[in-house]
């Protein structure tokens, strides 16, 4: 070979050779570092949250679920037209309230059967012209990007994966009428939710769809479980910015489809267009809202809009108004608000990011976004799960109270005595990572989500009992409790008086407890105690603002003034709406004279008095608790009739503390309430120093929870030991009491006898409509001011002829009043009333 | 004019194995273009056009007498002079610079066919004139190979307008200059280049010069200016490991970060897909193009066929090596198309020409 090509080809050799050496480097030396730095760069490892499990009633109702949601921020200054900025701070504020896209979600989410029954309607021959009738939402001008051949051709694809075969056109009728827009929004949304799964599933849409017709009715409770979790997982996916190419085909290529797809109801289709029409302006940067707006408004004139949008003010004053309204500022503490508000200020005038709205439904990101893409110029969104209950009624805000809630980032329960603390591990989930930004992401760990609880409350049977009750607008402290005897499974928990704002009644309570903490130790260790707390805060910097205020304010007190505060603070909380009474035991709540049957049951079970045991009743004026009213003579039956003090200061006399302690013990008493009640420890302790014969008739120490009541009550009806649960599950097995038949006869027979004539509830109008056995209690405590007041209980079950099986077992009381026991058994009739329209064909008394 | 059966006897004496290598680069190239490597199906189709133009001009022109193809390299050279001229005055402004002529409703780069007129420039130079080993006789190449360099730099087109000097040089030295005085002109005329580059060169061109050099130690934030095409392809390229992720399902590139994955760093794009030992071979494949076309070269007799090969082994060897530096940052960004594989019509017909007139130089052996 030519010397002179030589040089050519050891020049290339050399080239090749150092070439192969870099690559070998790259490649196979460094190639971890890069595999690491392609993963950061593809758009990094994103956390996955996993779900925490559903809270659902016994019927599978749900009450609490996760929910991915948007929190959007500000960045103004890479906005370019404020007055969108303007507009769109104001249609956010209904915008997230849009309800067809609620009940859409919903929907899809809680039954996917049914969605796809609706989409079975669109086989409707009408089809095509309701697709022709999307086309005047494009402008004359054509400005807005939506072509006019893309509506028809997108639906006819839609169909097309459905497996549906378009129809002729033929006479429309009142369905267009009817179902208009909605449907084919809602369609949209549904189908892409349903493909999503179909494509999680590994199925094609038609076949997805067919598996879903087929469930039987069993294997669908179970699936619709598992499909909405798998739904809301693909949903997650796509909140969190894990981008899918399937979920771009099904929304089609452009965000303006994924618009119609959001199912965001639209304005009046002439002055939307008109409006558009005119507003040219709106589409300058790259945030196509406008058209949005004009949908998410829903029956807001479009024109309206068009106005608001041409303000062109960028007043900060005015914006932040809207933006108030939407972080919800206005509920604020006005001090809070105030510094809130300047912060804002700031940051506008700085140009620097600041929260716009939160808690926004994950559709709403379409408002945010352009063409394809995660993110928008001017916003930035960061996606979250928060945890959602049913709509706040007066209802919900008494299962607020039950359920409790979750710390948004600690993912903790927010209250200690709490459904959500007490199955904690079960409903916990734990996060997945998502390798994000190549297409169809990389799901490094997937989530594990947390286990559903399922409650033994029947959602329904609550409602109408708080209905009938008017819980929304009783003022006086009261619970009731509806208890299954044969499973000891809650039904219903109702208490009063509720607050709409649960969140405030909870802050005020730890206020009001904080307080009290605070006068009780003043009290027990003295002033020079509260001095050197005070001091040792104040150099520490540890504890509260709030204890350091309240030591401050009270430490140089005399103890009179801390006692009548102390008082005061304790009829504040027991005046609370952040109690739910049913379960929770503000300062006082004895049972009174309902314990009367225990101390009968026990007194002659154990021999110390026999059924037919006479002790004369006479009136006394000795001390308060040995009062009785001089009944006569009176055997067992007819002193728990009358509620005798008399009979039962004997009873209790002779069966002494220790007696007393064991049965409790025997009966339950202070067993847990699975998902509600931790195990009563202290109550054993402080009634072992009472006096028998206050305990005999439900005083000194005891205390006791309405749904333990109710539980005691299913113990007498059924002869076994039964414990309240909150929890659905199994059937449980119950020990029995170990109490000989006659006795426990005896003591329903006169449990029977109190709402006769000549029973303490005998004078109760209409209440021998109700064959129930009860006892009432009236327990009377000196309030606050030495004004005295009562508990006024009760306690019982139905139906309670002999040899009829209990269903139902209640405990009702009214707090803080001066009415007595018969008075709350109006509250029981009514309750079981609403028991028999909710479940109607059955027998309960 | 030769007789059809003649010339067609004569095919039997193409070089077949440049013929396989040259067929295994394009169906590289076919492969990555396509939907199979994960292109734009519109972008493998316009390659494909390009490829069967290519083809047929070269079934044209292998049975062509080459002295008389090089005839015409006046006029061809006087012609890709006068479109580059064309092109600064008049052509569309895109991605910052004047490249294409919108020609027959493709847009044509006359930079590309301003290598192949220069080519046959020199060749026929080498043909006409008794070029010999001084310097007055290689001066004048030294002028008409590098003339076109200035008019392509000020496009501004580093990249192409770099490959007349090793293109140039190649000739030159195969053409028979001496040694001490070449040697003396060339680092006389680097150390000109050197000094002239801080004020020729513009600013961003500059940058991808001090990135290549400084790219590894960059911050993240850095990264994402000047040297971004870099980093990404670096990445893509550390990213391959030693088998690569499969034609079509590289991360890096299949995700779009890394621009113009297509044509100016499709290297990247083989190395992550292929691995260290796809991208080897591929350098290898490479390596034995040129090899191959020396090994025509030396064994063809007339000094024009040898300078005619020796330019076209700079051209093609010199482009890919150039590439592949780029891509792995042994060499500034330069915006350098892959021969054979790159999307970018006017490359890829450019390319598949100059091969043909290597083929030509072995089918026409002994027959000038």
């Amino acid at each position: 070979m030519s010397q002179r090509f030589t040089w050519i080809v050891v020049v290339t050799l050399l080239a090749a050779a150092a070439l192969i050496l870099r690559l070998h480097r790259l490649q196979v030396r460094e190639h971890e570092r890069w595999a690491d730095l392609a993963i950061d760069q593809r758009g990094g490892i994103f956390t996955l949250p996993g779900e925490r499990g559903r809270i659902l009633d016994r019927n599978g109702i749900v009450l609490a679920e996760d929910e991915a949601v948007i929190d959007v921020s500000v960045e103004p200054s890479a906005f370019r037209e404020l007055s969108v900025l303007h507009a769109l701070a104001d249609a956010l504020v209904l915008g997230s309230e849009v309800p067809d896209a609620e009940a859409v979600r919903w929907r899809c989410f809680t039954n996917p059967a049914k969605a796809v029954e609706d989409l079975s309607r669109i086989r409707a021959p009408q089809l095509e012209e309701l697709v022709l009738r999307m086309q005047p939402l494009v402008p004359p001008r054509g400005t807005l990007p939506l072509r006019a051949d893309e509506g028809p051709q997108r639906w006819k694809r839609c169909l097309r994966l459905l497996g549906v075969e378009l129809p002729q056109a033929q006479d429309r009728g009142e369905w267009i009428q009817r179902e208009g827009m909605n449907l084919a929004a809602r369609c949209g949304e549904e189908l892409k939710l349903l493909s999503d799964l179909a494509r999680v599933r590994g199925a094609d849409l038609p076949a997805f769809l067919g598996e879903l017709k087929s469930l039987s009715a069993r294997e669908e409770a179970w699936k619709q479980g598992q499909i909405r979790r798998e739904l809301r997982e693909v949903a997650a996916l796509d909140a969190f910015g894990v981008p899918s190419p399937d979920l771009e085909k099904l929304g089609g290529e452009t965000w303006r489809e994924m618009v119609c797809d959001a199912a965001l109801p639209f304005a009046d289709e002439d002055a939307a267009s008109r409006a558009l029409a005119e507003s040219d302006a709106w589409l300058s940067g790259s945030i196509a809202l406008p058209w949005a707006l004009a949908a998410a408004l829903g029956d807001r004139d479009a024109v309206e809009v068009a106005r608001l949008a041409k303000l062109g003010a960028q007043d900060p004053d005015e914006l932040l108004d809207h933006w108030a309204q939407s972080v919800g500022l206005n509920n604020m503490d006005p001090e809070l608000r105030r510094r809130r508000e300047r912060d804002l200020r700031g940051r506008w005038r700085r140009g620097r990011a600041f929260p716009f709205a939160t808690a926004l439904p994950s559709e709403a990101r379409l408002l945010f976004t352009g063409p394809g893409r995660l993110e928008s110029k001017g916003f930035r969104i960061e996606p979250r799960l928060t945890r959602r209950s049913l709509p706040a009624t007066a209802a919900t805000s008494t299962l607020g109270l039950l359920l409790g809630g979750v710390a948004r980032q600690s993912g903790e329960p927010t209250l200690a005595r709490s459904v959500e603390a007490d199955r904690h591990d079960a409903l916990r989930a734990s996060a997945g990572q998502v390798a994000s930004g190549t297409p169809g992401g990389v799901l490094l760990t997937a989530p594990r989500h947390g286990q559903d609880v399922r409650l033994s409350l029947d959602w329904d049977l609550q409602q109408a009992v708080e209905r009938a009750l008017d819980v929304a607008h009783e003022t006086e402290p009261m619970a009731l409790v509806l208890l299954d005897p044969a499973t000891g499974a809650i039904r219903a928990l109702v208490t009063a008086p509720v607050s709409k704002d649960r969140d405030a009644a909870l802050h005020a309570r730890l206020v009001l407890e904080e307080e009290r903490t605070v006068l009780r130790r003043i009290l027990g260790r003295g002033e020079g105690w509260a001095r050197q707390r005070l001091l040792a805060l104040s150099d520490s910097g540890a504890g509260s603002a709030s204890e350091a205020a309240l030591l401050e304010r009270w430490q140089g007190s005399a103890p009179l003034e801390l006692r009548r505060r102390l008082d005061g603070v304790g009829e504040a909380l027991a005046m609370s709406p952040a109690f739910h009474r049913a379960v929770d035991i503000p300062e006082h709540l004895p049972p009174g004279s309902v314990f009367k049957a225990i101390t009968v049951l026990a007194a002659i079970e154990s021999g110390k008095m026999n059924p037919e045991s006479v002790v004369e009743c006479v009136q006394t004026t000795e001390r308060a608790f040995l009062r009785c009213k001089g009944h006569g003579s009176l055997s067992a039956r007819k002193a728990l009739q009358v509620s005798c003090n008399a009979w039962c200061y004997e009873a209790g006399e002779r069966l002494g503390i220790e007696a007393f302690v064991d049965w409790f013990q025997r009966l339950g008493l202070g067993e847990p309430v699975p998902g509600l009640l931790p195990r009563e420890r202290r109550l054993f302790q402080e009634i072992a120093s009472d006096d028998a014969r206050a305990l005999a008739i439900g005083g000194g120490s005891l205390r006791i929870a309405p749904v333990r009541a109710a539980a005691l009550a299913a113990s007498l009806a059924t002869g076994l030991r039964v414990t309240a649960t909150f929890l659905h599950g199994p059937t449980p097995s119950f020990a029995p009491l170990r109490v000989g038949a006659a006795t426990l006869s005896l003591v329903r027979a006169g449990m029977r006898d109190v709402v006769l004539p000549g029973g303490t509830a005998g004078q109760v109008a209409g209440l021998q409509h109700f064959r129930i056995a009860a006892k009432t209690g009236t327990a009377d405590y000196e309030a606050s001011g030495g004004e005295r007041l009562n508990q006024a209980w009760f306690v019982g079950y139905a139906p309670a002829d002999p040899g009829e099986t209990p269903r139902i077992a209640f405990a009702a009381v009214r707090a803080h009043t001066h009415d007595k026991g018969a008075d709350a058994a109006p509250l029981v009739a009514r309750a079981l009333e609403a028991l028999a329209r909710t479940h109607p064909g059955e027998r309960w008394w | 004019m030769v007789k059809l059966p003649d010339a067609v006897r004569r095919l039997r004496n193409l070089d077949a194995p440049l013929l396989l290598v040259s067929a295994a680069l394009l169906f590289m190239g076919w492969l990555l273009q396509s939907a199979a490597g994960g292109g734009d199906p519109a972008l493998a189709a316009s390659w494909l056009r390009w490829l069967l133009i290519g083809t047929f001009a070269s079934a044209v022109l292998v049975v062509l007498p080459l002295p008389r193809v090089l005839t015409a390299a006046p006029f061809l050279y006087g012609l890709g002079l006068s479109l580059l001229v064309v092109v600064k005055v008049a052509g569309p402004v895109i991605n910052g610079s004047q490249r294409w002529l919108p020609l027959l409703g493709r847009g044509l780069q006359p930079s590309e066919f301003m290598k192949l007129f220069t080519l046959l420039m020199l060749a026929q130079l080498y043909r006409t004139q008794r070029l010999r080993s001084e310097i007055q006789d290689w001066l004048p190449v030294l002028v008409v190979g590098l003339l076109p360099t200035g008019l392509i730099l000020v496009q501004p087109d580093l990249g192409t307008s770099v490959l007349f000097v090793p293109l140039t040089f190649a000739v030159i030295i195969v053409g028979g200059a001496r040694w001490k005085p070449l040697l003396i002109s060339s680092v006389v005329g680097l150390g000109v280049l050197f000094l002239l580059g801080g004020v020729l060169l513009e600013p961003y061109q500059k940058e991808r010069i001090a990135s290549t050099l400084h790219i590894e130690s960059m911050s993240a934030s850095q990264r994402s200016g000047a040297g971004y095409q870099l980093a990404q392809s670096l990445t893509a390229v550390g990213n391959g490991g030693t088998f690569g992720h499969g034609l079509g399902a590289g991360p890096c590139v299949q995700s779009g970060r890394l621009p113009y994955h297509h044509n100016d760093f499709i290297f990247a794009e083989i190395a992550e897909e292929l691995g260290f030992v796809g991208s080897s071979l591929f350098v290898l494949l490479e390596a034995a193009l040129v090899l191959l076309i020396c090994r025509v070269g030396a064994v063809a007799r007339p000094l024009s066929a040898r300078v005619l090969c020796a330019g076209a082994a700079a051209i093609l060897g010199a482009q890919a090596f150039a590439h592949m530096a780029v891509t792995v940052a042994l060499a500034p960004t330069k915006g350098l198309p892959l021969p054979f594989v790159s999307a970018g019509g006017s490359s890829l017909l450019v390319s598949v020409l100059v091969l043909t007139l290597v083929q030509c130089v072995s089918v026409q052996r002994g027959r000038w």
